[in-house]
């Protein structure tokens, strides 16, 4: 189980680094693009492309490290008075119950979507570089999935914490 | 369209909320449940496209970057320089270190993607000089407080661009609608400041830093510490009023601004910016992954024929426009209260838009109203951020009736200011008439 969760957290750790340089990419490629729109008066037909779906892929592949740093906003004026056991249960109800079925079921989704988009070399309409859009479908699907896994390994740990089985060292902040 | 499930999706998300369950998962919670019975088998498919149009949102792509910029910026040595080279200048002022203090957090707005961070910041480094200088708790609680929250207001303001993004304004114009209000609230406040340190001068002493310095060396330290980052804000801000470059783009050189400045001063280091690339990234998809679940709530409240029920509601109490502005303008004050900013934007915004369109109001001149009341509702007792994030930096023998006492004239400050927009629309349309081509 420990195993399990470590790897868990190594995947999150691993994909929020991907987002991160992510952001640097993101902003060489607009970088270049004002360099050569304004200086050699020739703009790409790329970089708004690769720029928006550098965006989505930063957020899709930050959110399950967000969620292990507790950077997702909690509003605790009401819960704040809760014993913390009595919020334990409130969060494990919740995410197994609620959350972790209904972001699966985007996940599935968004694997799905990934696969069509993939066998029928689905491209961008709108977009006059006309970009496959596989590449960013899967992005978006590694995300959600990897945010599913952080969150289901929270949840293990905070269940486990509540039936007293001693905490593994993979829950570590 | 069956209203009756629209009522119930407001309090299964506050329920969550209040639970403690993270605000972008209570809402994309909701939303998820309450898509099926419109959707059918078509749910999924529904649910993805959401993910999809904000995920590929070119205009977003504006908030790490920004976020990016700040981050640099506020992990530099920079504010530091500002305060002491600003202080050496306003400190023989009445309320000098208070002024120096606002002025250099108006500078540093560009920092405050992260919540509270400027504010710690600005508290970190003013906290010290102004109490060892004889200055009031009530005074430096209420300037570390307002001007921490300049940042909602001043470009270039995250609350702005998801306003904008939501309310389907040009990002720039938006800039340019909050610029003067912004200007002219910082205005009240250091009128605030002069007004009360010429009442009580023993608790906003003046304050003679630096005036063994010759003028030349002084003019020296000014040029070194405050014209770089002034030429990078006023650059980054600048080009997007006069339209020369997109937001995003903008946005990218001030971020690779931000890093240069620091290589310039020589505060770069490999460690901070790359945690300032992790924390860009894990920020950001929290702002963003609320504006999903944001999204998707409103959306599907829509659908399920929530619309009707609020028009339903507003057209019940039959208040002439001015009165629905206030009304609607009362309402993000309670949720900015209660909820953060970015939520009470993304689920306030796309429910309140159809009746401004119906009335004929300016969702441009509203939106610079309701960024100001987000910003009021942050400063405002007995839920305000601010005063927690001062509590957290702040030496104990800061109480909190000492704290409120000090953010209340700022408060109505921020009222006196959404008045004047209120009254006077031009302070808010002016800068955008000028930018149209």
């Amino acid at each position: 189980m420990s195993h399990a969760l470590r790897l868990i957290d190594w995947l999150t750790r691993i994909t929020g680094y991907v987002a991160a340089f992510g952001i640097l990419l993101m902003i060489g490629v607009i970088l270049y693009e004002v360099t050569s729109r304004y200086f050699f008066n020739a703009p790409t037909v790329w970089a708004y492309d690769i720029s928006y779906m550098l965006n989505g892929t930063v957020i899709m592949l930050a959110g399950a490290l967000a969620m292990k740093v507790d950077q997702h906003v909690v509003i605790d004026i009401v819960s704040q008075v809760f014993r913390d056991r009595t919020k334990r249960i409130i969060e494990v109800t919740v995410f197994t119950l609620l959350l972790l079925p209904a972001l699966g079921f985007i996940g599935l989704i968004a694997w799905s979507q990934f696969w069509t988009a993939y066998v029928h070399g689905t491209v961008e309409t709108v977009s006059p570089w006309r970009p496959v859009l596989w590449p960013f479908r899967l992005m978006i699907a590694v995300g959600l999935s990897i945010l599913w896994l952080q969150i289901l390994s929270k949840t293990l740990a905070s269940g486990l914490r509540l039936i007293g089985t001693p905490t593994t060292p993979a829950e570590g902040h | 369209m069956d209203a009756e499930l629209a009522i119930w999706m407001f309090p299964a998300a506050f329920a969550l909320i209040f639970a403690g369950i993270p605000v972008a998962f209570s809402l994309i919670i909701v939303a998820v449940i309450f898509a099926f019975p419109v959707f059918g088998s078509l749910t999924g498919l529904q649910l993805y496209q959401f993910v999809g149009s904000v995920s590929s949102n070119y205009s977003l792509a504006a908030v790490p970057l920004f976020i990016f910029m700040g981050a640099v910026l506020e992990s530099s040595g920079i504010g530091k320089r500002a305060f002491e080279s600003l202080s050496m200048w306003m400190g023989r002022l009445p309320g000098g270190l208070a002024i120096a203090t606002l002025s250099m957090c108006t500078l540093f707005a560009a920092g405050t993607g992260v919540v509270g961070a400027v504010e710690v910041m600005t508290g970190l480094l003013v906290m010290g000089p102004m109490r060892a200088a004889g200055y009031s708790k009530s005074i430096i609680s209420g300037t570390i407080c307002a001007g921490g929250s300049l940042g909602t207001m001043i470009p270039p303001s995250i609350v702005v661009v998801i306003y904008a993004s939501v309310a389907q304004i040009p990002i720039g114009t938006l800039f340019g609608a909050v610029l003067v209000p912004g200007f002219l609230m910082v205005g009240f406040f250091l009128i605030w400041i002069i007004v009360y340190a010429l009442i009580w001068p023993a608790s906003a002493p003046r304050v003679h830093f630096g005036q063994d310095m010759p003028l030349g060396r002084k003019l020296s330290f000014t040029a070194y510490a405050l014209f770089p980052p002034l030429v990078l804000v006023t650059s980054v801000i600048g080009s997007i009023l006069l339209g020369i470059a997109a937001v995003t783009e903008a946005a990218a050189i001030g971020a690779v601004g931000a890093v240069l400045l620091n290589i310039l001063y020589r505060d770069f280091s490999w460690r901070e910016t790359w945690n300032a690339t992790v924390k860009t990234a894990t920020v950001s998809s929290m702002i963003i992954f609320i504006a999903l679940g944001g999204t998707m709530f409103t959306s599907i409240f829509k659908i399920q024929g929530g619309a009707e029920l609020v028009d339903a509601a507003v057209s019940s109490l039959d208040v002439g426009p001015a009165g629905l502005v206030i009304v609607l303008l009362f309402a993000y004050f309670i949720a900015g209260m209660i909820l953060d900013w970015i939520s009470a934007v993304l689920i306030c915004t796309p429910i309140f838009l159809p009746f401004l369109h119906a009335a004929g109001v300016d969702p441009m001149w509203f939106g610079v109203l309701a960024v100001i009341m987000l910003q009021t509702s942050y400063l405002t007792p007995p839920m305000a951020p601010a005063v927690f994030y001062l509590k957290g930096i702040a030496p104990r023998d800061f109480s909190t009736l000492a704290m409120y006492r000090g953010v209340f004239p700022f408060i109505l400050c921020q009222f006196l200011t959404a008045a004047a927009v209120f009254a006077f629309p031009e302070i808010a349309t002016i800068i955008p008439e000028l930018m149209r081509p």
